[in-house]
């Protein structure tokens, strides 16, 4: 195949004649082996341009998919941080057991229910009366609060049966003559930090389980049971009613 | 070659096919009818325009493209085979030392055709052809091989329309004469 210039487009300069006899004499070609070297680089050359292009669409679907889960990755991987975060921190059973355990009984209103009970300032007046029950304190002296601070300390001593306090021999240091909430208003070396009052202050071993399992029975309907357990529980601690829910506390009053 | 350029290895074939032989002798009569230089430019023209074809831009026709590589492979070739610039080659001195040039690599070339009886007529057209100064023959070249167009000469070599045509003219004459003489 030739280039030559078409007959019609000829120059001013051009000669036609001699355009014709320039085309009879300049007739070489390639070698045909050298036709074939750059044909095949040619080939060669497109084949490393769809290969190429082959690479790019084959790594399409792999940034997609990519793309498409990226956010559910995401998701799941916050999700499993909160999670490990929720279980690092501290629960509500690792709390002190004692902290919990009183909470029924520095509850005021609970001890208003019970109007066989006197109230706990009466309680601890009485005793601030009776020099043999603040001797008796005086001898065993055991920080009655399950709370931090002195006046709390001094509110649970105060919220404590005065019947029970008899019993527990659970006095306020320096009671002697004065008031409880004195007494607890007095800095008191036992007392000074607030993991020393939790740790003094330790409910009765298995008054929780006693009580739960006596919320439990009477949940189940054994009422029966459950007076039987409350009873038992009496037994070993006769403010057992205080560690009963209030919905409880009714029907512990009628348990005998 | 833009659809060579996406890859359709046929669509070069065709392109190949439609310009092969014109590159060639366009590359053959410049070297005086050397063979192995032909060969060896008209490869590395393929091959660079195998290379650019990702970056081809259809700007201008694909021929003025294509001859625009094809000259600069050739003034490349000049430069580094005889130390001469094409576009200094007006003077008389360097046209004697281009002719030279031409004139060594034609005596070279043992080409089967030389010993035919049209071999003379051939033979006188491309002596005629060598003897011009390369900007002429260039002009010629790149007019009736590469079908260009004054113009597309002109913008190719940086040169006026006027003086390709004058560049056209002179070898014409020159061939024209050759071949008066054969008849």
């Amino acid at each position: 195949m030739s280039n030559h210039v078409p007959e019609g487009s000829r120059t001013p300069a051009g000669d036609d004649a001699l355009d014709r006899a320039w085309q009879q004499v300049s007739d070489e070609q390639p070698p045909p082996a050298l036709d074939a070297a750059i044909i095949a680089a040619a080939h060669k050359s497109a084949q490393g341009r769809n290969e190429r292009a082959q690479v790019i669409h084959a790594s399409l679907p792999y940034r997609s998919w990519l793309t498409r889960w990226q956010p559910l990755a995401a998701a799941a991987a916050v999700a499993g941080l909160a999670f490990v975060l929720v279980q690092s921190l501290p629960r509500d059973r690792d709390v002190a057991p004692s902290m919990r355990k009183e909470e029924p009984v520095t509850t005021p209103a609970a001890v208003q229910e019970q109007p066989g009970i006197p109230s706990s300032r009466e309680a601890i007046k009485a005793k601030t009366e009776s020099p043999p029950a603040a001797a008796v304190a005086r001898e065993s002296v055991t920080a009655p609060s399950s709370t931090i601070d002195q006046k709390s300390a001094a509110d649970t001593a105060t919220a404590m049966p005065a019947t029970e306090l008899d019993q527990r021999q659970i006095a306020a240091p320096e009671m002697s003559g004065r008031s409880a909430s004195e007494a607890a208003a007095a800095p008191v070396p036992a007392r000074t930090t607030a993991a020393t009052a939790a740790r003094d202050n330790v409910a009765p071993p298995g008054a929780a389980d006693r009580a739960a399992r006596v919320t439990a029975l009477y949940a189940a309907g054994d009422v029966a049971g459950a007076a039987d357990s409350l009873r038992e529980f009496r037994v070993v601690d006769p403010g057992a009613d205080m560690y009963l829910p209030e919905s409880l506390r009714d029907w512990a009053r009628t348990v005998q | 070659m833009r659809a060579y350029g996406r890859g359709d290895a046929r669509a070069f074939e065709v392109l190949y096919a439609r310009h092969k032989a014109a590159t060639y002798r366009y590359f053959l009569r410049h070297a005086g009818g050397d063979a192995a230089t032909a060969d060896e430019l008209h490869q590395d023209l393929w091959l660079k325009v195998i290379g650019a074809r990702e970056r081809y831009e259809a700007l201008a026709r694909f021929s003025t493209w294509l001859y625009t590589l094809a000259r600069h492979r050739m003034v490349d070739h000049w430069r580094s085979r005889h130390g001469i610039a094409l576009e200094s080659l007006a003077d008389e001195a360097t046209v004697m030392q281009a002719e030279e040039s031409v004139a060594a690599a034609r005596d070279g070339n043992d080409d089967p055709l030389h010993a035919t009886i049209d071999a003379q007529a051939r033979s006188r057209v491309f002596t005629a052809l060598a003897a011009i100064p390369p900007l002429q023959r260039d002009a010629f070249l790149l007019h009736v091989e590469g079908g260009l167009s004054l113009e597309e000469i002109a913008g190719l070599t940086a040169a006026s329309g006027e003086t390709v045509k004058s560049r056209l003219r002179y070898a014409y004459r020159r061939l024209r004469a050759a071949l008066e003489d054969i008849a």
